[in-house]
């Protein structure tokens, strides 16, 4: 490969994804009922039982009939899940703000504004 | 004849024409299938894959030159030479090559390590075709199609792995459908390679083809796509970043944790082992997915219906 074929295709992969970008493929928000079914979807076997949307709704904590809860992250205009066994490792600097850590260093940790942050963090923690 | 033009390189105009067309078209129907950052990861993907490739071309040469002389030399193979008919055999048989190389990829966890990266968008869109590997030769990819150079002339091979690649780049898209069934039922087609992107347990280690569906169906890998059932693209365990080095590199470094880590006895089988694989079952394979989500299908059956009525 020659440095003008190198220069020129990364020219045309910046004009695509300029073009991408301009035309706001929009990220979708979540809904509880959301949350849940893609946590089952995704998760081979999850039955969800109850959700915890983050206030900006691109994040949830979906709680399983088996104790695990899966971690939702939204990346791009999709959702990532991780399902975690309690305890998780997680912390609850405030009210109301719940930092969960996926144990993965590049999934790394979601932060969460929850209204019942407290419950979750019993829950990550083995509580029932 | 030995210098057939690179087909590939000629065709990348083609490629971003269509992929423009496929922006516009997905935009225009008011779906979420491209995103920034994921084409900007899935080009550069693209892009160093080329410049990977273009390095350890030399290596692959003189293997094949090899491979070539052995054959005549050593064994007193057939040398085709050029006739008409020799041109459909070898694409039939390099697509079966491609078959058996692309099944091994996902059932062999060192080939999976290069293979991987083709399937870590959780968009499936054109610029996902072009999401291709940086490591395909350590993954040692290139072995699958070396018996073909005891046969058929380098140059053909060249040629037909380059349609090959070619013909499968416009399969990467929701924007197609089902095509009529006669189409279907011989060829790889956008609905077939959907199922292959998909992570929906249904869908795991299905339609490995390339060009002709026709494998999948003989040694009993096919999968039909349902209308009832969306599909969630990607990875069992997504990345859940754009970083392009690890979106390269995650699962040799994945590799290299477990090797380090495993007792001794179990080491070699964190390489040849499928995707999924390890020593203690703290992890779950294809198939043991797979077997969780027959269970609940059948202890829930109910439920199973719900989901499939909630996804339409
Ligand atoms: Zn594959
Ligand atoms: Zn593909």
């Amino acid at each position: 490969m020659t440095i003008p074929t190198l220069l020129g295709s990364l020219a045309a992969i910046g004009i695509v994804v300029l073009i991408v970008r301009a035309l706001r493929f929009q990220a979708k928000t979540l809904s509880e009922e959301q949350a849940m079914r893609y946590s089952e979807e995704m998760i081979a076997g999850f039955d969800a039982i109850d959700a915890g949307l983050c206030r900006n709704r691109h994040a949830a904590l979906v709680l399983g009939d088996d104790g695990r809860v899966v971690l939702l992250k939204c990346t791009g205009n999709r959702y990532a899940a991780r399902a975690l066994t309690p305890p998780a490792r997680c912390r609850c600097p405030e009210q109301g703000r719940l930092i969960v850590d996926s144990d993965e260093r590049q999934f790394g940790h979601v932060e969460l504004q929850l209204d019942n942050a407290a419950l979750w963090q019993q829950r990550l923690g083995g509580a029932t | 004849m030995n210098d057939l033009p690179d087909i590939v390189t000629l065709a990348i105009p083609g490629f971003i024409l269509l992929m423009l067309i496929e922006i516009a078209v997905l935009k225009w129907r008011g779906s979420d299938g491209y995103e920034t950052a994921d084409t900007a990861t899935s080009l550069l993907l693209g892009l160093g894959s080329t410049i990977a490739g273009a390095l350890s071309a030399g290596l692959f040469y003189a293997m094949a030159a090899a491979v070539q002389s052995f054959g005549g030399e050593s064994l007193g193979s057939p040398q085709l030479g050029f006739a008409w008919w020799v041109w459909p055999l070898c694409f039939l048989l390099d697509d079966l090559a491609y078959y058996i190389f692309h099944r091994s990829a996902h059932r062999v966890r060192w080939f999976w390590a290069g293979h991987v990266v083709h399937h870590s968008s959780q968009h499936y869109n054109l610029s996902t075709a072009l999401r291709q590997t940086w490591t395909g030769f350590f993954a040692l990819s290139f072995i699958f199609r070396l018996p073909l150079f005891l046969v058929f002339p380098p140059a053909m091979i060249f040629f037909c792995a380059g349609l090959n690649l070619i013909y499968q780049f416009w399969i990467h898209t929701e924007a197609v459908g089902r095509l009529p069934r006669w189409f279907e039922a011989v060829m790889n087609t956008p609905s077939h390679h959907r199922v292959h992107h998909g992570t929906n347990a249904r869908y795991l280690d299905r339609n490995y083809a390339g060009v002709f569906i026709i494998w999948d169906r003989l040694f009993g890998t096919f999968e039909r796509e349902r209308d009832d059932e969306r599909i969630h693209y990607g990875l069992v365990h997504n990345l859940g970043s754009f970083n392009l080095l690890w979106a390269a590199f995650h699962e040799w470094a994945g590799i290299a944790r477990d090797l380090w880590a495993a007792p001794w006895r179990h080491k070699l089988h964190y390489l040849i082992r499928e995707p999924g694989w390890s020593h203690d079952d703290s992890r779950e394979t294809s198939a043991m997915i797979r077997a969780r989500w027959e269970a609940q299908r059948t202890a829930k059956p109910k439920k199973a219906i719900d989901q499939a009525a909630d996804s339409l």
